[in-house]
């Protein structure tokens, strides 16, 4: 069948089975190879990605009811000016390993950034958005260090507001 | 910890913009995809296998053990076959091969294709192994027995004040690598390519050259692995000829990708132990003897089982000075997927062994559980249990009192005992515990922990790690070496070893692809060896590299040279690094790691140097139990390691934080356990690791004592982390409720049950 | 290869109801797909295929009403958690949306996922049977939806008593009273977040000054194949003063009243007993509260 959506600003028209997931079209079909599968159940979180702006698993998203709506991935959000600020927040603490997990902490630490509406942060407000992501290497702490400090990040309130290169 | 802008991982940046290509990244013209048809017995008999009609065989390729050239996976022994041909040794076993244009058609074929089996009788006890009329292996079922014995245990006995009996249980772990195991082979004339996600490119060349030996030549590439703990030391070596029989017999390309279910049932996991302790100890409480009988469930083959039970023999009594010791350990068969390498090797079912002895002992004698640790712990100039005089580097009482003064850990003893008593005594009374909503138990325990850096024994004189620095045409060394990045920073670690070594920035150093076509021999990337031992390979170069420089400058200038932070001084001349080694592009230097000499270990008689030497550790693990629903949380996790030297400050902190909630998964978390031979978890749902929420606020410290004869002083660091977190969280649970919990992992259901003997008997066990 | 798969995504309830009168094939309905697409032999089986979050109704719809509120079975948890005037009048809700899995899974799951998927996990199921939630079933009989409870729809674990091509279009809540409300959801899992349930309680009920239950409704999840309003405690409660022996009588009830299983996640006197202590716990903390 034939679905049309926006994949990191890009409309995509695409013939697809039917019973693929959104995972498969996007790491195998469109090649964004950011959208890692860990687990295929929804518990892992290595293959989230934003659906019209909302962190999601892509595993356990038809690739259908992409039809219509607003894709990025981590590919995507390279186009954000505020990605190298997220880029550098996670390098410095040295949050990074093996880092099969790490596309999907990044997307979801942009969900929770710019989703979030309370006024003051604090670590389990971070701890909770992140639990959907499974790390094996980290122990956490240093995701969560850096995630604690991009949510203090007064500009990067501004970079969402003023330079979000999408519609959701 | 605030990073040093030096120690940037130098793979970070691919990686958070997500270029970085693991295995199932890569894009191959005319990929076929594999997939393995498994026994579902544990035991059966192989009647027949056949094939069915109605789908079109022509399309796929199928192997079976008939195809295999030589039908064994090279490892300590040759007794795992790659196929299954007659008999099958546990669920999950592979006994026939797929391949096809396409996953879909593959899986189609699969519906297809009949294996017909007669079930046999099975071995699921590890303590039953031996004695069992079904013969898995040998004539007991024993894949490894060692005995250690020192001193005289009857001298123990008569000396003792008093004797202590416990049986300890640990039980399986799953490794959890986020990127689950995946492997490609490509047909190439007369050679197949095998790349893959993998930790040892040599363990895979070698089992892969025996069995296409004559046939194939062999070769193999490390693509970027997400996360390994030892899961991808031994196990590839079975999808690696996995994958190349497939593409030997097709001609295409062929990809077995795991998914997370397959990955988590029939891959190897940590050997459960059970052991039967008896440990004498004076008035005082000092050990005076310790009388093991150790048993690893090690699956339904060898794999690396001796090995691990080796690590785990020398381990157990190591953080404590013991006069007479026997240890009785054995690894048994059992109709289990085989038991493999992981993180700590044996160590951490060893040292949860030995530090709960130190628990009941404490019990028994009614001291407190630092204080009969402290006591025996071992020092500098002291032998270990198999003679071993521990010389460099010895850091156990050190680590002890650091992690206990920063942890506040006698303070909150006191004041955690007093906040539970009137909880545990509405507990006792079967009354509601609470006094206000939310009210907890609290608990605080500790351990004390070892890990011996590099291989057991005389392993590191016989793999003989060869290394090779060339100097390229941009005067850059680059190092080859068939060391695995996994995740754990080797190439950040490497880098900066050479660039510390010659005084240059890591910009300057370059790391050549993990090929066996290109890189030597250094070894497996395995047993914390690869800082400490191939470390010290990239230090020696080094060393050599700016003495040859120096000796061609002064040939070339008549004069003598100095070499000084990345300079070469001579006369009014200074010439930097670089260009002194442009000149000498294409210049190779090779090394080939031997022990310090002094270092000797009898393999027959378990007697000597086990390790060259040891890293040390101790934590404080702080939990709060819920009193209604006896649910654990570990709140606070202190802990104190002694590497010898850290290579990459911030990276270490890394890796100590992620170990250590490996270890709290290990104690409370993570159940996997064997039901009539099938494991009973099939995937992330009922296989459950610490999320974010669940990691405790973590304070680690690092000492550093140096080791001569590593890199800049430099001993192992990967493992220790997980080897001692789990015996303080059960320390802490132990002090909440004063009763045994000698076994791993310990789930809410315990503690209840716990709760439970403490309101029939008023707290008496 | 394959059978070919057709997919219908309607736009509004006429063109579902239209598909689903017109022909006798055999529907699966997606929505969130976090349970369906989990369940690989299910979806990968699937021949005629129904997406329920493109219909505008049962994807977008929150509907205030008078004396209830109607959800679309289709309305992501995340919206539910975030709807004003669900947060004001039915915390218990929004509270036991808020535990279930990550935000990823709060994201796409729906209530009528929840419901259909028939889990005795399902953590929002114990709170709808404590809302007196009302499922309406499509498709329309003359133009009228068929009501159910929660609790009649689910047959045992994994299976409801849906019949083939009927849908779980809306569910809808009758406005609790707030004076003298109290209420409590508890999930009881493995780790701290992304657990699947061990046990889950839901509490609601309404007290006067003087601490007499007016009235209490109380269900579990997880404790036995099908979620359970527990009518024998309830009865017990209710109409009496609220005291330390009244709270150890309602526990010793519900632990009667319960029937758990033992399976992989825990067994079956761990959670007779903590289902029985976790009552104890939600009225002794109530009974701390007010003596305040």
């Amino acid at each position: 069948m034939i679905v049309s959506f926006k994949v990191n600003g890009r409309q995509v028209d695409l013939d697809i089975d039917p019973r693929k997931r959104l995972l498969d079209v996007l790491h195998d079909d469109l090649q964004l190879i950011s959208v890692k599968e860990g687990c295929g159940e929804g518990e892992c979180g290595a293959c989230t990605v934003l659906f019209d702006g909302q962190n999601v698993n892509s595993c356990l998203v038809p690739a259908f009811q992409a039809d219509g709506h607003e894709i990025v991935t981590l590919e995507g959000l390279k186009k954000w000016p505020g990605f190298s600020t997220i880029e550098r927040a996670y390098l410095e603490h040295g949050a990074v390993q093996c880092a099969y997990c790490l596309s999907g902490f990044v997307v979801s630490t942009v969900a929770y950034l710019k989703n979030q509406t309370e006024q003051t942060v604090n670590e389990d407000q971070v701890k909770y958005a992140l639990a959907g992501n499974l790390c094996r290497c980290t122990g956490y702490t240093k995701i969560v260090e850096a995630v604690k400090d991009l949510a203090e990040h007064e500009k990067l309130k501004e970079l969402f507001a003023e330079d979000w290169p999408y519609e959701r | 910890m605030k990073p040093n802008p030096k120690d940037f991982r130098v793979d970070a940046l691919s990686k958070l913009r997500g270029e970085a290509r693991y295995i199932r990244d890569e894009r191959i013209l005319g990929l076929w995809h594999g997939l393995t048809v498994r026994s579902p017995h544990p035991r059966a008999r192989i009647i027949s296998i056949d094939f069915d009609d109605a789908f079109k065989w022509q399309n796929v390729t199928v192997v079976t053990a008939q195809d295999v050239p030589n039908n064994y996976v090279a490892m300590i022994e040759k007794d795992m076959p790659v196929l299954a041909e007659k008999i099958v040794n546990y669920v999950g076993e592979p006994v026939a091969l797929i391949a096809a244009p396409s996953p879909e058609l593959a899986m189609e074929a699969r519906e297809h294709l009949h294996v017909q089996y007669k079930p046999l009788p099975f071995i699921d006890d590890p303590l039953q192994a031996e004695q069992s009329d079904i013969k898995l292996y040998g004539s007991n079922n024993v894949f490894k027995e060692i005995r250690i014995e020192r001193g005289d245990l009857d001298e123990a006995e008569k000396t003792a004040d008093k004797v202590v009996e416990l049986e300890v249980r640990t039980g399986f772990q799953e490794h959890v690598y986020l990127e689950p195991q995946g492997m490609i082979a490509i047909p190439e004339n007369d050679r197949i390519v095998v790349k893959g996600s993998l930790q040892c490119p040599y363990y895979v060349k070698n089992a892969l050259n025996e069995i296409f030996k004559g046939l194939r030549d062999i070769t193999v590439v490390h693509a970027t692995t997400g996360g390994a703990f030892g899961g991808k030391e031994d196990f590839p070596s079975l999808l690696a000829a996995h994958a190349a029989l497939l593409a030997y017999k097709s001609g295409h390309p062929v990809a077995i990708f795991y998914d997370r279910r397959e990955d988590i049932q029939f891959t190897t996991k940590r050997h459960p132990s059970v052991s039967k302790n008896k440990v004498y100890v004076d008035a005082e409480g000092k050990l005076v003897g310790l009388d093991i009988e150790f048993y690893l469930d090690s699956g339904a083959y060898v794999t690396l089982s001796p090995v691990v039970l080796a690590r785990a023999a020398l381990t157990i009594s190591g953080c404590y000075y013991i006069p007479n010791v026997r240890i009785v350990a054995k690894a048994v068969a059992t109709n289990t997927v085989p038991s493999g390498a992981f993180r700590g090797f044996g160590g951490p079912q060893a040292i949860f062994t030995m530090e709960m002895i130190m628990e009941e002992l404490a019990q028994k004698l009614k001291m407190d559980a630092h204080r009969v640790r402290e006591i025996n712990l071992i020092d500098e100039g002291q032998t270990t249990a198999t003679g071993q005089v521990l010389k460099y580097s010895v850091s156990n009482k050190q680590t002890f009192y650091d992690v206990l003064e920063r942890s506040n850990y006698q303070q909150k003893l006191n004041k955690y005992r007093q906040w539970n008593e009137p909880i545990l005594e509405r507990l006792k009374q079967g009354r509601y515990p609470k006094r206000h909503p939310d009210d907890v138990l609290k608990g605080i325990g500790l351990s004390v922990f070892l890990h011996g850096a590099g291989f057991t024994g005389g392993g590191e004189n016989r793999i003989k790690g060869k290394l090779r620095i060339e100097i390229n045409d941009n005067g850059q060394p680059v190092i080859y070496s068939a060391q695995t990045e996994m995740g754990q920073g080797q190439q950040t670690a490497f880098r900066k070893i050479l660039a510390d070594a010659l005084a240059v920035d890591i910009e300057q150093i370059l790391l050549a692809d993990v090929n066996t076509d290109l890189v030597p021999n250094s070894g497996p990337t395995v047993a914390s060896r690869s800082t400490m031992v191939v470390g010290s390979l990239i230090t020696d170069i080094g060393r050599e590299m700016i003495k040859k420089f120096l000796e061609e400058l002064k040939q070339e200038y008549g004069f003598p040279f100095e070499y000084r932070t990345g300079y070469f001084y001579g006369g009014d001349m200074v010439l930097p690094f670089r260009q002194v080694a442009q000149k000498h592009a294409g210049l190779i230097f090779e090394k080939e790691y031997r022990h310090p000499p002094f270092i000797k270990f009898d393999e027959q008689n378990w007697k000597g140097d086990a390790y060259p030497v040891y890293s040390w550790a101790a934590a404080v693990a702080e939990t709060e139990v819920d009193p209604i629903t006896f649910n654990i949380k570990v709140t606070r996790y202190y802990t104190t390691h002694e590497i010898g030297k850290a290579i990459n400050y911030d990276q270490s902190i890394a890796q100590i934080q992620g170990g250590s909630l490996q270890g709290i998964g290990y104690a409370i978390y993570e159940k996997l356990e064997r039901q009539n031979g099938h494991l009973n978890v099939h995937g992330f749902v009922d296989y459950i690791i610490p999320t974010t929420v669940d990691m405790p606020f973590m304070d680690i410290k690092i000492l550093e004592n140096p080791y001569p004869f590593g890199p800049f002083g430099a001993k192992g660091l990967g493992e220790l982390p997980l080897v001692g977190a789990a015996p303080a969280v059960v320390s802490s649970l132990r002090m909440i409720f004063s009763l045994p919990i000698n076994k791993i992992p310990v789930m809410p259901e315990d503690l209840f049950e716990l709760a439970q003997i403490l309101r029939k008997n008023g707290g008496q066990p | 290869m394959k059978d070919e798969i057709i997919v219908r995504r309607p736009q509004n309830l006429t063109e579902l109801d239209q598909i689903l009168l017109e022909n006798g094939n055999s529907w699966t309905f997606v929505a969130g797909g976090t349970d369906l697409l989990v369940q690989k032999q299910v979806w990968q089986r699937a021949t005629h295929v129904i997406d329920l979050t493109s219909v505008t109704e049962l994807h977008q719809q929150v509907e205030v009403l008078p004396d209830k509120v109607r959800i679309g079975a289709a309305v992501p948890y995340t919206k539910i958690i975030k709807h004003p005037f669900i947060k004001e009048n039915f915390p218990i809700l929004c509270e036991a949306c808020r535990q279930i899995g990550s935000i990823q899974i709060q994201n796409r799951g729906t209530i009528g996922g929840n419901i259909a998927n028939a889990s005795p996990a399902g953590d929002t199921l114990p709170v709808l049977s404590a809302l007196d939630a009302e499922v309406l079933l499509g498709p329309r009989q003359n133009g009228t939806f068929t009501h159910f409870k929660p609790s009649e729809i689910m047959a045992g674990p994994g299976q409801t008593r849906l019949k083939q091509n009927q849908y779980i279009a809306f569910v809808e809540l009758p406005l609790p009273a707030k004076e003298g409300q109290f209420w409590a959801f508890r999930k009881i899992g493995q780790r701290q977040a992304m657990a699947i349930s061990k046990l889950s309680l839901a509490v609601l009920g309404w007290m006067d000054d003087l601490l007499t239950i007016k009235e209490i409704r109380i269900a579990t999840g997880s404790v036995a194949p099908v979620i359970q309003r527990h009518a024998k405690t309830e009865a017990l409660l209710n109409g009496q003063t609220l005291t330390e022996a009244l709270i150890e009588k309602a526990a010793e009830a519900l632990k009667n009243e319960i029937s758990p299983i033992s399976d992989i996640r825990s067994n079956a006197t761990y959670r007779r007993e903590t289902t029985a202590n976790v009552l104890k716990d939600v009225l002794y903390e109530l009974l701390m509260e007010k003596k305040k």
